[in-house]
């Protein structure tokens, strides 16, 4: 399954060091942990999500299935609020 | 007879060309503290005003934008023209952020809010404290710098012969007469001082962001970078395509019933 990101705008705060997405109407924002931030910037619109584990798991050596569960509620949580297309 | 007025709006330097004597003098005491490119000017944009009957049509490098059914209508229609077209002249990464802009040495406060929250009361306020002034209405940022529009300060439009309210103390009167469905009205300006004309561009991490609201009191209080980022980008003057985290840093709110007061109070929380 390869997710879409829709068009949103990324901020970084500068006292938390916290990611912030904000979809270009202006009326959502989320805010992105580390990890978070890493998916957000791995969803090219070409890149499933099986390729992403594979990036995030190479980086942070973490657990596979760990990693799988925790970018597929990441990635529908982006859906939910808009950010997100699956197809 | 016909006069033409020219100032700039980030790079773009703006003519306007035949307008009746009073439209011109209306446009100066707007726009006449705009005479600096605050970037290197890139473009010429003109609007040429043209008389049709009792009417007049307003084109913008010879494309119909506005019309006005009278001399009394046509000032609010060029200004609409004018600010129709910002967004245009600001494509990404720049944003336009509907925000006052006041500067105190290095430090830029940027305050932000609805329609009535206070904005070009607080940026009157600074200016009576000192500060430099980056204008009232719009701040522009490319996410790196940001720059203001230093228009007349513009306060809450009165019916004609209205007695003004006494907080409005010196203001001009006189300058910006018009007609809408309301009837005839006025629209008090209050030219910046020569000295205090500022607009930039100052580093976008210079910038503090102060939400504004009405209130019983006048408070200041730490806001949420979050909560900064959903004013801005909410009240922009169309899609925010910009890293506005720079300006994040520290933002506070205030509320406030007097801008006086709560502008010295703000003065004393500030570092």
């Amino acid at each position: 399954m390869i997710p879409k990101p829709r068009p949103a705008v990324v901020h970084e705060l500068p006292e938390t060091g916290e990611t912030v997405l904000c979809d270009l109407e202006g009326a959502r924002l989320v805010v992105l942990n580390a990890v978070g931030a890493a998916v957000w910037s791995l969803l090219d619109g070409t890149r499933s999500i099986d390729a992403i584990v594979d990036v995030i798991v190479e980086t942070l050596g973490a657990e596979r299935d760990v990693v799988r569960r925790d970018v597929e509620a990441f990635v529908a949580s982006l859906a939910a609020q808009g950010l997100v297309d699956l197809p | 007879m016909s006069g033409s007025r020219s100032f700039f709006v980030s790079d773009v330097e703006v003519v306007a060309r035949g307008l009746p004597e009073a439209i011109a003098e209306g446009l100066s005491a707007c726009f006449g503290s705009c005479r600096r490119a605050p970037l290197p000017a890139r473009t010429r944009v003109v609007f040429e005003v043209e008389r049709r009957g009792d009417g007049f049509r307003v084109m913008r490098d010879g494309e119909f934008v506005a019309g006005a059914p009278g001399e009394s209508t046509l000032l609010p229609a060029l200004e609409r023209a004018l600010y129709d077209a910002f967004p245009a002249w600001h494509p990404p990464p720049r944003a336009i952020l509907h925000a006052a802009g006041v500067s105190l040495g290095e430090r830029v406060l940027v305050f932000a809010g609805s329609s009535g929250a206070g904005k070009t009361a607080f940026a009157r306020a600074f200016l009576e404290l000192g500060a430099g002034y980056l204008g009232d209405e719009t701040i522009f940022t490319d996410g790196e710098r940001l720059w203001g529009f230093p228009r007349a300060l513009q306060f809450d439009v009165l019916p004609e012969g209205a007695p003004p309210p006494p907080w409005l103390g010196e203001v001009d009167l006189r300058s910006y007469r018009f007609e809408s469905d309301a009837g005839i009205s006025v629209r008090p300006l209050l030219p910046p001082p020569e000295e205090a004309i500022r607009p930039g561009p100052h580093p976008a991490s210079s910038a503090r962001v102060i939400l504004l609201e009405r209130g019983e009191r006048d408070t200041v209080e730490p806001a949420s970078a979050i909560d900064a980022l959903r004013v801005l980008t909410t009240e922009a003057f169309g899609r925010v395509e910009t890293n506005l985290g720079p300006l994040l840093r520290a933002p506070l709110r205030v509320r406030w019933n007097d801008p006086r007061a709560a502008a010295e109070r703000l003065l004393r929380h500030l570092p």
